[in-house]
């Protein structure tokens, strides 16, 4: 007898190619990913487009604290699968709603594996869009949503040390064959750094997002989120970004 | 149902390994005792996934039992020998990795060891 393929890989790849898929990801932390995801699910949620958001960053979920909901204490509920919890819109799926806040610590493969255990056991029910909101790194997490089809938007800070992390993370992604990759810089204060280099890999260069000095008072209150200029300047990338 | 999404998804598996060309004669799945399937729901499930696929395919349902090490002492233990609230069984179901924040070694109570055996649902191929 030979194992068969991994059946919750092969969902999880047909997910990505029947819905949309962006996986927000960045080499370093810090960036602002988070926030990002889920302000960009918000934005699509609010443009009539059915969303799901996923927290993978398994071992230190705090989408939940952007949305101001409290995960930790949802209940989980059955259906085919487990249903999301509605939030703002979105559907949104954290690894609190199973691990209730308590610490989670885990090494290599068992990410990838919670990874795909939680995409393929959520209930989505019909989608438009998915965004993943994923844990800094060139890790497993990364190589997973790479390898099963994900559009991967990258974000950096203007940062020296963002910069040369997220440049070399792009060279990864050209050399292993990742077509559609977004290039996105966060708090910017000067015209975009990476434009040329995103070009030079033939990935997208989406644009840049200012530093918001309003944003973090807006943390964990949706409507609030959505009335920032950070909140505005997503919106302007929004058309580009579907279209990657 | 959690085993109805995890049924359909090994029966699309299956179907791509028979549409890629490989010959199955007979599929085993494996059900780890951690994740706490319900054998007889996914037996029904698969039955039912095989039969509107057309897969004309025996099916065998085995029970596989979890088992720990710990990586930090190297003591090795049973999900049995594990005291899990049914709260925690029941998120443990959903994603088996939440075990981790759930159970520690009962030698040194560390959070850091591995999942031997019996995780979840797994499938082997008779060709």
């Amino acid at each position: 007898m030979r194992p068969m393929m991994d059946f919750r890989a092969h969902r999880v790849k047909e997910l990505f190619r029947e819905v949309k898929t962006f996986a927000v990801l960045s080499s370093k932390g810090g960036v602002g990913k988070t926030t990002f995801s889920a302000v960009l699910s918000m934005l699509l949620a609010k443009g009539g487009a059915k969303v799901a958001l996923a927290d993978l960053d398994l071992t230190n979920s705090t989408t939940q604290l952007v949305l101001g909901v409290h995960a930790e204490g949802a209940p989980v509920e059955e259906g085919k699968g487990f249903k999301p919890l509605n939030v703002a819109g979105v559907k949104f799926v954290s690894p609190l709603l199973f691990t209730r806040g308590r610490p989670l610590a885990l090494r290599g493969s068992s990410a990838s594996e919670a990874l795909r255990e939680l995409l393929v056991a959520a209930e989505w029910g019909e989608l438009d869009f998915i965004v993943l909101d994923m844990p800094p790194g060139l890790k497993d997490e990364a190589l997973e949503v790479a390898s099963l089809g994900a559009r991967l938007v990258v974000l950096t800070t203007q940062d020296p040390l963002s910069l040369h992390s997220v440049s070399r993370a792009l060279r990864f992604f050209k050399e292993e064959g990742v077509e559609k990759v977004g290039v996105l810089e966060n708090m910017a204060y000067s015209a975009p750094l990476l434009r040329e280099e995103a070009g030079r890999l033939g990935f997208k260069h989406l644009g840049t997002i200012g530093f918001d000095r309003e944003l973090s008072a807006a943390i964990g209150r949706p409507e609030r989120m959505m009335n920032t200029s950070f909140a505005r300047d997503v919106e302007k990338i929004v058309p580009s970004l579907v279209a990657l | 149902m959690h085993e109805l999404a995890l049924a359909e998804a090994i029966v699309s598996a299956l179907v791509s390994e028979v549409a890629k060309g490989q010959r199955v004669n007979k599929v085993v799945v494996l059900l780890g005792e951690l994740q706490n399937l319900d054998r007889e729901a996914m037996e029904q499930y698969l039955e039912a996934g095989l039969k509107e696929a057309n897969l004309n395919v025996r099916m065998e349902i085995k029970q596989e039992e979890a088992s720990f090490r710990c990586r930090r002492c190297g003591a090795s233990w049973r999900l049995s020998e594990a005291r899990i609230s049914p709260e925690e069984r029941e998120a443990i179901h959903y994603l088996p990795e939440a075990v981790y924040a759930y159970v520690r070694c009962p030698s040194c109570a560390s959070h850091d060891y591995e999942v031997v055996s019996g995780r979840g649902a797994r499938v082997l191929l008779e060709e």
